[in-house]
């Protein structure tokens, strides 16, 4: 690494010292890792340490069997996950730090999503409801590490024609406007999918909302004023939604859409 | 590459293009070792290749022949491009068969992913199906490059990971590249996603000093 990467340099050495630790059984304790901070207290630091501890304790309390094929075990306390308001209580400083606390939560959701059961991002909304932007970083988080992915193929017996995308969400699916008919599927910001065109009856300009709710759940909306939309065979009406599992099947017109979690 | 060196080489590729089969053996001699350690290097992180670096090394070299003497598709009065393009062949032979494996597993469908988090944090970019690499700076479609940006840009990539010097940051490079996500990446390193992230954002760093592009 080049020298002008000290801070991140540091802050690497350590998450390689927490990795060794829970790879051999033996976590290096919080108290232990922090205690060059001193007096000084650097919030990038102590939350990268944190969300680190907190990751490994998810991923240990999911996993059925041990992460590491190293001898020895871990101790109860090791086994025990911390939840972002324990982390807050020994460190009350935290508190004030908006992107310190959203690390956090990025590490928890994200952990507990990959190796647990999927929790809904409503529940750190609601746990965390002092803070504006959970909703927004965590659906961003998704995105950025488990986005959804799309597979559009044609209806019509005579086509062929398939493409797949990953998208971001809120995703908006409809039919293309004047402006967008360049023959592109998806607009640049990965948030509005073209699913047919222009003068296509029974697709609204925007049709179908989606939105993440969790890593494998998505809110389908059918934005629509009067048009149908297929959910996995059955139709849904205009103006109403419904909270799905992925994957799932969607028809949009001449398009259906198979979506899944990339 | 040394005066005479490139001097005999170019004497080879052009008797090779006027169909001189003893300059083929020749060129095979002279490139298929170091290709194979190339191969070799790379596919050490992909289990399912380790034991077909030979099969895959003669495969590209055999690409290479085809394109370059029977449909003559490149340019080769500059001989000290020869070896970047050649690997360029076959590093991306190699990633064709690896992303076919992959799509298998996933299902049949080949796709690659974007690098989005190797910018910066609120960086995020979705993808389509192009092959697009994304270090926070769009990568277009190897489909649409010029084989002299090809070279460059595998030129700029070898120079990345030649920075790099911690083993563990060139494995989650080296992983990225073959569309593991993060945490992917940090199932199979048995590290932390913070790790993962934390060493991308140098990597992203590194990526902006060696190709001079802003984040």
């Amino acid at each position: 690494m080049t020298a002008a990467d000290t801070t991140d340099g540091t802050v690497i050495e350590i998450l390689d010292r927490i990795d060794r630790g829970w790879q051999s059984r033996s976590p290096v304790p919080v108290s232990e890792l922090i205690a060059p901070l001193q007096d000084s207290f650097d919030f990038d630091y102590l939350s990268e340490v944190l969300a680190a501890d907190s990751e490994w304790r998810w991923r240990l309390a999911g996993f059925n069997a041990e992460p590491s094929s190293e001898p020895g075990v871990y101790s109860e306390a090791d086994r025990n996950p911390h939840f972002v308001e324990d982390y807050l209580e020994q460190f009350p400083k935290l508190r004030g730090e908006v992107s310190c606390v959203l690390k956090l939560i990025e590490s928890e959701f994200l952990a507990r999503s990959r190796w647990c059961n999927p929790p809904m991002i409503a529940e750190f909304v609601d746990r965390f409801d002092q803070i504006d932007e959970v909703d927004q970083h965590l659906v961003k988080v998704l995105d950025e590490h488990a986005p959804i992915w799309v597979a559009r193929d044609s209806r019509a017996v005579s086509s062929s024609q398939s493409h797949q995308f990953t998208v971001k969400t809120p995703l908006i699916v409809g039919r293309c406007t004047k402006e967008e008919r360049n023959g592109k599927w998806l607009t640049n910001d990965f948030r509005r999918l073209i699913v047919a065109d222009n003068d296509e009856p029974g697709v609204s300009r925007e049709h179908v909302r989606i939105t993440r709710v969790a890593i494998d759940r998505v809110v389908i909306a059918n934005v629509s004023s009067q048009s149908m939309l297929g959910v996995n065979g059955v139709d849904v009406l205009p103006g109403s939604a419904q909270q799905l599992l992925l994957p799932t099947t969607l028809d949009v017109g001449p398009s259906r859409l198979r979506l899944s979690v990339w | 590459m040394r005066p005479e060196e490139s001097e005999k080489l170019q004497h080879l590729l052009r008797a090779a293009s006027n169909g001189d089969t003893a300059a083929h053996d020749a060129l095979w001699v002279m490139f298929y070792p170091k290709l194979k350690a190339a191969v070799r290097y790379k596919v050490a992180s992909m289990p399912k290749l380790a034991n077909d670096a030979s099969d895959l090394t003669s495969e590209a070299l055999q690409s290479f022949f085809r394109r370059a003497f029977v449909d003559q598709e490149f340019d080769l009065n500059c001989p000290n491009s020869v070896w970047q393009l050649l690997k360029l062949i076959t590093m991306r032979h190699v990633n064709d068969v690896f992303k076919g494996i992959k799509a298998e597993k996933r299902g049949g469908a080949i796709a690659t992913f974007s690098f989005e988090s190797l910018g910066k944090d609120g960086n995020s970019g979705g993808s389509s199906c192009d092959s697009s690499v994304d270090f926070g700076v769009t990568v277009p479609d190897s489909k649409q490059l010029e084989p002299s940006d090809e070279v460059e840009w595998s030129d700029l990539l070898d120079r990345l990971l030649a920075s790099i010097e911690d083993p563990t940051a060139k494995q989650i490079l080296l992983l990225r590249l073959e569309h593991y996500s993060n945490s992917e990446i940090a199932d199979r390193l048995q590290i932390s996603i913070r790790t993962v992230q934390r060493h991308l954002n140098v990597i992203a760093g590194l990526w902006q000093t060696e190709s001079g592009e802003t984040l």
